[in-house]
């Protein structure tokens, strides 16, 4: 009796595993309901859309441009640094300072974008008055950057170039950037390269105090602008004090003598160095961006956010699944800028509709609801964003306000704006493709 | 522990699990219709092709036979099949469905009142269909591959009575209320992936009553008539509360003859009639069954033979037809206290379009605590 026994469990133990879909043939041996999907475009559902300018400005971006596409765009860079005291505290206790004297300079930069594909590119630094704020406009720094730059790097040149192998640079550099990957690149003036693990590029300029002095009228701040060349025309973005990590910073390294007050021994020399963090960065750019119109304007600078409501069919939210939602927007005109540039223009929920004040949602509710595009310079095509997350939480929430608001990410970094038409002009107005499933119809035979 | 309370703690488990499962071997004929009725059998009546099944106390198709048990009773069985559908011009496919298709608790009222009831298959709607197809969107071809699947089953809940009349003529009624759901998901998948697969899900409620009545009669000691008359009223079926359809369920009736052919050898044959289409659905078909079934052997460890034909309720074009070949045998254990039947049936369905291959085992398990 007790093999009966181990029978019935072994069967029950067989028994426990079910397969019971097969592939289907029919009409004859399926279930008479099937599932439709259905593709539409609402070429009216958005409404009251508008563009507003004014959310951030150049200087509060986390990224920088600088650009040289003469007749299209031209983009100037700028930082000044901080403060750096000429005169040092020689011995503790001491009131007694003595001179700092600087022997070299490091600058760092953190390359964000930049034309993957061009020759020749070099960054050029230009020196500039301290005095540079929100209010420097283009044609004030044209003498500065007409004068020869101080320094200039060719970063073609540098990822071209072999990877160290004195493991005391490698060493030295892999300490400063644990993360970076690829080899540590230097060029003959002592420049390096680094980059990072999202392909962004850090550069360490190497200076001197001939080309960047210790001013003690400037209370030791220094400024410098930016400028880009190629065998085509650059633009390359820069990391800015916003953006934290990547952030400019310039390194003085500098000695002083201790004097010996007490014997006849010699004075002692001690070298040290001192990391400033920028006290202010800006780009400015020419021609200036132009205003607003009657179309839907995202990107430039000050940057141009675009709200559009949507007046969801009632049957969107009742009875079907929406599988995919794709905004459709149609340019003005070719979207203007340095061909090697994109621009990214992301759709963000909003709180609530509050105009150009909507408060736009990138919390936890929100975030997963972003989406985004990319629009090519000089495009004409139109442009496809997929909103089905956002579009599906609307049909399920009816609470939620069903508008949206178009901005450029990073916003106000770059000069690049992209204009499409609104619902103002009717043949090219906003549409909404929606590509929905019908309620299944359960239980019927 | 001993052995019949290990029996008792095993029907115990069942009978806790059993109705989450209660389905019967399943057909793709049945996608289209209501389902694939269940089978009113024991694994005993089931391993002699359904022939004992009029005069099997634990086979759910008579109440008159509940008679003949004497103490407090419980059978249950359990089944696993291994099918493969084979559609005409389409791609064979295996597989595997495990299911609790009856439960019988009996015992004596009076001298000669016996009541009993439990739950077996009505009908069971368990599937799942898979389909790949290219539909076109905003222009564009897109692949799409679907998937609709139900799982669960109507189950035929019944309370019964049988009395005896004399030495010759049990007569027994029952009344029966349907009831169960299934969960049924519909999917679709596209090739590309910016379209959100879609997935709509529901759970199906089943309602229904009928009522049964049957008659046994002992025209010798070896010789022994039944006959049964079911009919059942609407099924409705509605999601959450709100009604989706409602169908005529079919009256059924048949007939049976058994004859003990000596003390080791029994012989017994049905005949069964359904009237479907009263269902109104398309492609529904009345449907006739036939079965003979031996049972040889001691009585503490028989072996059980038999055979059956018959139509299936729902089909395409003509009534699809289903035929089986069965066998299986019997131990007791806990002197007379327990007992396991174990069977195994080989049935073949043809219809147009789609054939079918079965294998099922049968497991049944009776206590007489």
């Amino acid at each position: 009796m007790k093999r009966s026994w181990i029978y019935l469990l072994l069967f029950v133990a067989a028994a426990c595993t079910e397969q019971s879909t097969a592939p289907g043939a029919c009409p004859d041996f399926c279930p008479g309901s099937q599932i439709l999907s259905h593709d539409t475009v609402f070429t009216t559902i958005i409404e009251r859309d508008s563009s507003f300018r004014g959310y951030l400005a150049s200087y509060q971006a986390l990224m920088m441009t600088a650009a040289d596409s003469p007749g299209v765009i031209e983009s100037r860079a700028f930082f000044t640094t901080d403060t750096v005291l000429s005169r040092i505290q020689a011995k503790i206790g001491d009131t007694t300072t003595v001179p700092k004297i600087v022997d070299s300079l490091r600058l760092r930069l953190v390359i964000l974008q930049r034309p993957k594909h061009t020759t020749g590119l070099k960054l050029r630094l230009y020196r500039l008055p301290v005095t540079l704020d929100s209010t420097t406009t283009f044609a004030f720094l044209d003498p500065y950057f007409a004068a020869a730059p101080i320094d200039s790097v060719d970063i073609s040149a540098l990822q071209e170039a072999p990877g160290a192998t004195d493991t005391a640079i490698t060493h030295y550099w892999r300490v400063l950037c644990p993360l970076c990957i690829d080899s540590v690149r230097v060029d003959p003036d002592q420049n390096v390269l680094l980059t990072q693990n999202d392909s962004s590029l850090l550069i360490y300029m190497k200076l001197d105090s001939l080309q960047v002095p210790l001013s003690e009228a400037d209370t030791g701040r220094a400024a410098f602008g930016f400028g880009v060349g190629s065998d085509s025309f650059p633009s390359v973005g820069l990391g800015t004090s916003e953006s934290g990590v990547n952030s400019p910073l310039l390194r003085w390294f500098y000695h002083y003598t201790i004097p010996d007050t007490v014997s006849t021994t010699p004075d002692s020399v001690k070298s040290n160095d001192k990391i400033v963090p920028p006290r202010f960065d800006n780009f400015v750019f020419n021609p200036p961006t132009p205003a607003l119109d009657s179309n839907l304007t995202i990107g430039g600078v000050p940057s141009a956010r675009a709200l559009l409501r949507v007046n969801l069919p009632r049957f969107l939210h009742d009875t079907v699944d929406v599988v995919r939602a794709t905004l459709l927007l149609v340019p003005v005109n070719a979207i203007p800028g340095v061909p090697s540039d994109s621009l990214k223009i992301v759709a963000y929920p909003v709180f609530g509709d509050l105009g150009a004040k909507s408060p736009i949602n990138t919390g936890p509710t929100g975030a997963p609801l972003i989406d985004s595009a990319f629009v090519h310079i000089g495009s004409t095509d139109t442009v496809r964003l997929e909103l089905t997350k956002m579009v599906r939480v609307w049909t399920l929430d009816t609470t939620i306000v069903t508008a949206f608001v178009l901005a450029q990410r990073p916003e106000a970094a770059s000069y690049t704006e992209a204009r499409f038409y609104s619902s103002r002009a009717p043949a090219f107005r906003p549409a909404l493709a929606v590509t929905y499933v019908s309620r299944y119809k359960f239980g019927r035979p | 522990m001993t052995l019949s309370r290990r029996a008792l703690a095993l029907l115990a488990f069942l009978l806790v699990v059993g109705p989450s499962m209660v389905a019967a071997q399943n057909s793709q004929f049945g996608i289209q219709g209501l389902g694939t009725p269940g089978r009113a059998e024991s694994a005993r009546a089931r391993s002699t092709g359904g022939a004992f099944a009029p005069f099997d106390a634990f086979s759910p198709l008579t109440d008159a036979t509940l008679a003949d048990v004497r103490r407090l009773s419980a059978s249950i069985a359990l089944t696993t099949s291994w099918r493969t559908v084979d559609p005409e011009g389409g791609t064979q496919s295996s597989l595997k469905e495990t299911r609790f298709p009856s439960l019988v608790v009996v015992g004596p009222l009076t001298r000669r009142l016996t009541i009993g009831g439990g739950f077996n298959t009505y009908l069971d709607r368990t599937y799942g269909v898979l389909t790949r197809d290219t539909i076109i969107i905003g222009g564009v071809p897109q692949p799409v591959t679907d998937e609709i699947t139900s799982d669960g089953a109507i189950t035929d809940v019944r309370v019964a009575l049988a009395a005896r009349l004399g030495r010759r003529l049990t007569v027994g009624a029952g009344i029966h209320k349907l009831t169960g759901s299934t969960r049924e998901v519909a999917k679709r998948l596209f090739g590309d992936t910016l379209y959100r697969p879609d997935t709509s899900r529901a759970e199906v409620a089943y309602g229904g009553a009928g009522a049964s009545a049957s008659v046994l009669l002992d025209l010798s000691q070896a010789l022994r008539l039944s006959g049964w008359l079911r009919s059942d009223s609407k099924l409705r079926s509605d999601i959450a509360g709100a009604p989706i359809s409602e169908h005529d369920l079919p009256v059924s009736y048949g007939g049976g003859v058994l004859w003990r052919a000596g003390a080791e050898a029994t012989l017994a044959g049905n005949v069964s009639w359904s009237n479907w289409s009263v269902t109104g659905l398309p492609n529904s078909h009345d449907t006739f069954g036939w079965s003979a079934g031996l049972e040889i052997g001691r009585f503490g460890a028989p072996f059980r033979f038999g055979a059956r034909q018959g139509l299936l309720p729902f089909g395409a074009g003509e009534a699809p037809k289903e035929s089986a070949l069965s066998a299986g045998f019997a131990r007791q254990f806990g002197g007379g206290r327990g007992r396991l039947d174990i069977g195994v049936e080989r049935l073949e369905r043809t219809g147009t379009g789609m054939k079918e291959h079965l294998w099922t085992m049968v497991l049944g398990l009776t206590v007489r605590p």
